[in-house]
């Protein structure tokens, strides 16, 4: 079954805009906004107090959040018309695997460093997986040859 | 030129033409009321996730011991009992965890009552371990009540009346009311949450605690050797059987 790349795109925005009510809620949490997390089962609060809870000096649930709304537009965009080829196609293609990249090195922290997992940062790291998926990134390696070389081609 | 923008069109046969998503207006239609709602459903759900309360009382933000200085002291402790006990209990907990709640209600406060009173052998020394951001607030709502010297009232209070205060976004303002069911002037109360001068003692305990090895709450330590937090030693008769021993052996030394 092949799912058009509108299809994709507008995934990616809806997937996108859910991760990005879940970081405001950690990133509110973190403000001081609510008082005890809506955890569930989980260790949230062990995970949002552990020092990994801040990258590069900003709160984790803020890079979050920044990501997810960079790919709700990048998604909006390419759902749109934008080619996958375009600057924001392969923006998206980036922001991506960047994004999973970060979301491995994360679950990896929660389950060998602080031994807690985090329900919301589960939500989270599946949301990261489903949005690479959709954006598919490999696309861009496996295209045909460049459109420079394609305009020789005889017709 | 005509050819390569015909190449161009040609090299994006794959892709989502304008005309592509447009032609799926029905669905993009229905794809932006989708995204409308949810926008809508999110936006609610913050608001509603946020429990009231607190009134005016000063709100702690959620901390992280990282944002304390103070370095680790077994002077942060808060303690009960003779200094020259010959048995040291040093428990750490935190206000918000479960079991310390639990832990504290049925052993703690009966062994403190049974054997660390004015002539008892057992100086019991309470350390905060704060294990959650949120921890934070309870543990200097207990300091400032010890300002006053009623700190083990309000301590046992925080316990026992946890559910009035532990889901509050701002329980500053529960901790004013339950400060005043255990004697403590309000206003002073007040001003020691506000100007937060407890917190260092409280960020020592925890370093404390973690140059010791504590990890989980509550722990326990008997004249400085960890007590196992099994059921056999986290009971009432557990620890009375260890604090008889402790004894034994520090009256064998003596002799």
């Amino acid at each position: 079954m092949t799912v058009s790349p509108v299809t994709r795109h507008r995934g990616v925005a809806i997937l996108a805009l859910i991760g990005l009510f879940v970081s405001v809620y950690l990133l509110l949490y973190h403000l001081g906004y609510y008082g005890i997390l809506r955890c569930g089962t989980g260790s949230c609060d062990v995970v949002q107090s552990s020092k990994y809870a801040d990258f590069l000096g900003i709160p984790v649930p803020a890079w979050g959040a920044a990501w997810y709304l960079a790919m709700l537009v990048l998604g909006l965009m390419l759902a749109a018309g934008r080619s996958e080829t375009s600057g924001p196609g392969k923006l998206a293609a980036v922001a991506a695997t960047g994004g999973l990249a970060f979301s491995i090195y994360l679950t990896a922290v929660e389950l060998f460093v602080i031994h807690a997992i985090c329900r919301w940062c589960v939500v989270s790291a599946s949301l990261t997986v489903g949005i690479f998926l959709l954006v598919s990134p490999w696309r861009l390696l496996r295209r045909g040859p460049p459109e420079s070389l394609e305009s020789l081609a005889v017709e | 030129m005509a050819n390569s923008k015909k190449s161009k069109h040609r090299a994006g046969k794959n892709q989502p033409s304008r005309s592509a998503a447009r032609s799926g207006s029905s669905g993009g239609k229905g794809f932006y009321l989708l995204l409308a709602g949810l926008v809508v459903a999110g936006a609610a759900a913050l608001v509603l996730a946020r429990d009231t309360g607190g009134g005016d009382a000063p709100v702690l933000a959620p901390l992280s011991v990282a944002e304390t200085t103070a370095p680790a002291s077994a002077d942060a402790g808060v303690a009960i009992g003779p200094p020259d006990a010959p048995v040291t209990i040093a428990e750490f907990a935190d206000f918000l965890c479960p079991y310390c709640r639990t832990f504290n209600s049925v052993v703690g406060k009966a062994l403190r009552r049974d054997f660390a009173g004015p002539d008892g052998p057992v100086r019991w020394i309470n350390y905060d371990f704060p294990l959650h951001q949120t921890s934070w607030a309870p543990a200097l709502a207990a300091r400032c009540a010890e300002q006053q010297g009623r700190y083990w009232q309000m301590h046992d209070l925080l316990y026992a009346m946890s559910d009035d205060w532990n889901r509050e976004a701002n329980p500053n303002g529960k901790f004013v009311e339950i400060a005043e069911t255990a004697g403590v002037d309000k206003d002073a109360f007040r001003t020691c949450l506000e100007n937060r001068s407890g917190l260092q003692e409280i960020g020592a305990a925890r370093r404390y605690g973690e140059s010791l090895g504590v990890n989980s709450t509550p722990s326990l330590f008997i004249n400085g050797r960890s007590i196992p937090a099994t059921r056999e030693f986290f009971s009432y008769a557990g620890l009375e059987k260890l604090i008889q021993q402790e004894l034994a052996a520090a009256t064998t030394g003596s002799e």
